[in-house]
């Protein structure tokens, strides 16, 4: 069953295209993988996708219903979450704080409420703390819990961000480039733990990567878009041995 | 640790609780109630300030609306036939105010734009309050106003003033904090910190926004409520620029985003400014450069360099 269907997306930026019919189908508790050259459209897509952009033409259907047009936190609430390209965090807050904040969705607490300090906040609060614990635990956090989120180490600081977008409870996760920067080692432990939450927890990847060795590792399904158009799509066997994929690839190398 | 904080609580509880007995003259008296009704605005704009991250240059506009409620039903018109229900309506009219102005503008204006938008607002009041006099009573405002009371109390004294405005003054510092732990209190500071990722985890900005603005304007609208029935007498230089000026000034010199900041700011403020032995425009003149070498030096207020150091000593004195 399609949990996600994106049909004849376009979406201009003043006269360019960075988008132009695209039509991608998005299964059930898959792993799919975004893959294209630099400025190809890939985050432009997870943007209109997400409600941070809306599209000229076309129409991104979720679960059956339509929910193009919508904004970033309506998309949110229907359990569609996404990290973003360069790291963001609230870098202020400590990384437990970050998780907090990140299970806003999950709060039922009202601000009066809160300020009466009801049995019922008590013990929503405590909830949380416990389900944050239970997110860093699983995302290898654990020890950093008190840190501000500026002082994390570069690896952890791209974890976090994927424990935030996993802290909102989805169904389907939009990663875009999530292990860009980091070395092979941590690239590896990043790739194994994005596995265990499509494979334990159920939840549907859209994954972004620039690195086809990774993405051809995990993903079983495999979209490739050049210049905002759908370029080829399949296997990573089939995507590998795709004329029009290896010359987009290797047209770079070739004008260089 | 957590015993020293008890300590110190301690100490500045009694302090405040002793400090109209100490001031025992009653023009120290009333400055005394002045710098705890400002601390309660100083606290509203600082919402703002800090945990919004915007400025407004309007935010005397709620606090002189809600005086100016009192004036209309208690002094004026007289409709009222408690002065607790004027009292509420002040703080309910600034609320509205906040309300009004916060989904009007928040959804599209953030930064510079606000800040002028609501110095517009601020400015028209003014205008409005100033020149319909037949309805505002001009400049000459509203008088008579008369004094709020509790079963065996009544609020005509300086002295007892100052308990009054003590006490929701700590109800003010209760709520922020408060607010601050709520879903909305964390949400505005989410959305501050990081707008786009606040949104992709579930955050309506605006909604937030426009509550913790119309919580400022109650704040102030609070303020506004207990200036008037203190000074019996409100004119329309409530809403001139002098008093926004005054509260950003008490902000930023205490330290924003802090509790203590915005107090000591208007401890500062209050108290110097009236007491410094010199006249009254070389006051302004001393005054604004305590002030810019306090900016330079300290940019951060006064406030977190002051808990840094007594905890400092306080480290020392406990060993």
């Amino acid at each position: 069953m399609d949990i996600l269907n994106i049909k004849g997306i376009t979406k201009d930026f003043k006269g360019l295209r960075a988008l132009n019919k695209v039509d991608i189908d998005v299964h059930e508790g898959e792993m799919l993988g975004l893959i294209g050259p630099n400025g190809s459209g890939k985050t432009t897509l997870v943007n209109v996708v997400t409600g941070f952009l809306k599209p000229t033409e076309g129409e991104v259907i979720y679960k059956g219903k339509p929910i193009t047009g919508l904004k970033p936190h309506q998309i949110t609430k229907r359990r569609i979450a996404r990290t973003f390209q360069l790291t963001s965090l609230y870098s202020n807050l400590t990384v437990e704080e970050n998780i907090v904040t990140g299970r806003y969705l999950k709060m039922s607490s009202s601000t009066l409420g809160s300020i009466f300090h009801t049995r019922g906040y008590r013990e929503e609060e405590k909830g949380l703390r416990v389900k944050a614990r239970e997110i860093l635990t699983f995302m290898g956090l654990e020890r950093q819990r008190d840190v501000l989120a500026r002082n994390l180490p570069f690896g952890d600081e791209r974890k976090l961000a994927l424990a935030v977008a996993l802290a909102t409870d989805p169904e389907l996760l939009i990663l875009d480039e999530p292990a860009t920067g980091m070395n092979p080692k941590e690239q590896e432990e990043l790739v194994h733990l994005i596995q265990l939450i499509q494979e334990q927890m159920g939840i549907t990847i859209i994954i972004i990567e620039h690195n086809m060795k990774l993405i051809m590792g995990v993903c079983r399904a495999i979209v490739v878009l050049d210049y905002g158009i759908k370029l080829a799509e399949g296997t990573p066997e089939e995507i590998a041995h795709n004329q029009d994929v290896i010359s987009a690839y290797l047209g770079e190398y070739k004008l260089g | 640790m957590l015993q020293r904080r008890y300590v110190a609580l301690i100490v500045l509880g009694a302090l405040a609780i002793a400090a109209p007995f100490i001031l025992t003259n009653v023009f120290l008296r009333r400055l005394l109630v002045f710098f705890v009704i400002y601390s309660i605005l100083a606290l509203s704009l600082d919402i703002i300030m800090a945990y919004m991250g915007q400025y407004s240059f309007g935010h005397q506009a709620p606090f002189g609306l809600a005086a100016y409620t009192v004036g209309f039903l208690a002094a004026r018109w007289r409709v009222v036939p408690y002065q607790w229900l004027s009292f509420g309506a002040g703080i309910g009219v600034a609320a509205l105010f906040g309300l009004a102005v916060g989904s009007l503008t928040l959804r599209w204006t953030r930064g510079v734009y606000l800040a002028i938008i609501t110095y517009g607002i601020g400015v028209i009041l003014c205008q409005l309050f100033f020149k319909a006099s037949h309805f505002t009573g001009g400049e000459r405002g509203i008088a008579y106003i008369p004094f709020l009371t509790l079963p065996g109390v009544t609020f005509d004294t300086p002295f007892s003033f100052y308990y009054l405005a003590l006490g929701f003054l700590v109800l003010t510092i209760y709520i922020i904090m408060r607010w601050l732990r709520s879903p909305s209190g964390r949400a505005v500071i989410a959305i501050r910190e990081n707008e786009a990722l606040a949104n992709s985890t579930g955050i309506y900005s605006y909604r937030h926004y426009v509550m913790a603005f119309t919580l400022a304007s109650a704040l102030a609208g609070l303020a506004g409520s207990l200036f008037a029935y203190f000074i019996t007498h409100i004119t329309p230089a409530l809403f001139t620029l002098d008093y926004v000026v005054m509260m950003i000034i008490m902000v930023v010199f205490g330290g924003t985003g802090t509790i203590g900041g915005p107090i000591i700011g208007s401890a500062i403020y209050t108290f110097l400014l009236r007491l410094l032995p010199v006249g009254m425009d070389m006051r302004l003149v001393i005054f604004g450069v305590i002030v810019l070498v306090t900016i330079i030096f300290l940019p951060r207020g006064i406030y977190p360099r002051l808990e840094a150091v007594l905890i400092r000593r306080g480290r020392a004195l406990f060993k």
